[in-house]
């Protein structure tokens, strides 16, 4: 029983750390690929 | 020992996925209205972060409140100081109360005008838009296009998309979902997610300016300057029809008092500009006034601008300034808003 409530904890912050990093793999990597970025105005 | 986990890496693509989907659930118009500009913003300096915030608050004000939009680019902004300074004089001036509200941003269009005229304006507002002679000989479609995809406001509206047709592109996708529709936009803003837990961004919409210009460096930055203004001849007439347009959209939401102002000029310059082409713009602005009933408003001699005013060509650096040209455009408006007559004026 203790086991499989430890794999099951594992098996949380495991999906929650790599599901955290790969939404924010995927934002920097769209926002590569579409060239967003915050507007500098080069006027000055 | 710590093994991967099918189940781990499943659950991974969930959270994954809850996020995209948290920010589609979260980031609504409703947010983007309750929201303090600052929390979206990525730098004090980040305009069009702001402009947005604040134009989203805009649509929850009650429309009988008087409201004066400012429109405009950089040196506009930089001319003029703070809303509340405008809105005590205004306010004292008409014995109303008056909000005053600068959706001013550096480099802002006349496309993105047309834009913040469809997403805000009721009947009671007084517009004022800023425009010299080089933004009606600037602008043609082609300096345009970067932002076609990936405007830089966070609102798309029916006036932008029909600019965007009218230009030879194609209409923005639209589903329906806010989130989608201006997906970059926040993309560009994740940053701003550190807000949350360092606090708002502390705002001062003057952070781009630079310092001023040594005596040594004005002869490259007039030479830069120039080399940039427009073709005149080639866009006015597109440009004054999209001025047009603007004015039939306010109209037909009921504004009735709509201004142009004349942007700043550093007057140590001012003979170096094409003088035929100021003095054709000058003819143009004013017969455009006279003929869609608004106002003209050249500020500059009124206030007095000196050389030591300015960073550079166009940008006000002196706090001082600033108050005396918003104190001068306060007493247009106010003229302007309780005679109800439009006026061209030096």
């Amino acid at each position: 029983m203790k086991r499989t409530i430890a794999r099951i904890l594992g098996s949380t912050i495991q999906a929650l750390v790599l599901g955290i990093l790969l939404f924010v793999a995927i934002a920097n990597l769209v926002s590569l690929s579409t060239g967003a970025t915050v507007f500098r105005y080069q006027g000055f | 020992m710590v093994r991967p986990s099918f189940g781990a890496a499943i659950g991974a693509l969930l959270v994954a996925f809850t996020g995209i989907l948290l920010c589609i659930l979260i980031l609504t118009p409703d947010f983007m209205r309750r929201t303090d500009p600052a929390m979206l913003m990525t730098r004090p300096g980040d305009h069009y972060a702001y402009v947005t915030s604040r134009a989203f608050q805009l649509q929850e004000e009650d429309p009988d409140k008087r409201v004066v939009v400012l429109l405009g680019a950089s040196s506009f902004l930089h001319a003029l100081g703070d809303d509340s300074e405008l809105e005590t004089e205004i306010s004292r001036e008409l014995g109303e109360q008056v909000q005053v509200v600068n959706l001013s941003a550096p480099g802002e269009n006349l496309w993105e005008y047309a834009s913040i005229c469809d997403f805000v304006a009721t009947p009671n507002d007084i517009f004022v838009l800023d425009l010299g002679a080089k933004r009606i000989a600037d602008f043609a479609s082609i300096k345009i296009g970067p932002y076609v995809k990936r405007p830089r406001f966070g609102f798309i509206t029916d006036a932008w998309t029909d600019e965007l047709i009218r230009a030879g592109f194609d209409a923005p996708k639209s589903t329906g979902v806010y989130f989608i529709d201006n997906f970059n936009f926040f993309l560009a803003r994740r940053t701003a997610v550190k807000n949350l837990i360092l606090g708002p961004v502390k705002i001062n919409r003057y952070n781009d300016a630079r310092p001023r210009l040594a005596d040594d460096e004005w002869d490259e930055h007039m030479a830069r300057i120039l080399a940039d203004f427009g073709d005149y001849d080639a866009n006015s007439d597109s440009n004054f029809l999209i001025l047009e347009r603007i004015v039939k959209l306010l109209r037909l939401r009921g504004v009735q008092h709509i201004a142009i102002v004349n942007p700043p000029v550093n007057p140590r310059i001012k003979h170096l500009l094409p003088q035929q082409m100021i003095a054709k713009f000058e003819d143009d602005v004013q017969s455009f006034a006279e003929t869609h009933d608004i106002s003209y408003w050249r500020l500059d001699a009124t206030v007095g601008l000196q050389d030591s005013d300015f960073d550079d060509w166009c940008h006000i650096r002196a706090p001082e300034v600033r108050s005396a040209y918003s104190k001068e455009l306060s007493r247009r408006i106010s003229a302007y808003a309780r005679t109800g007559r439009s006026d061209i004026s030096p």
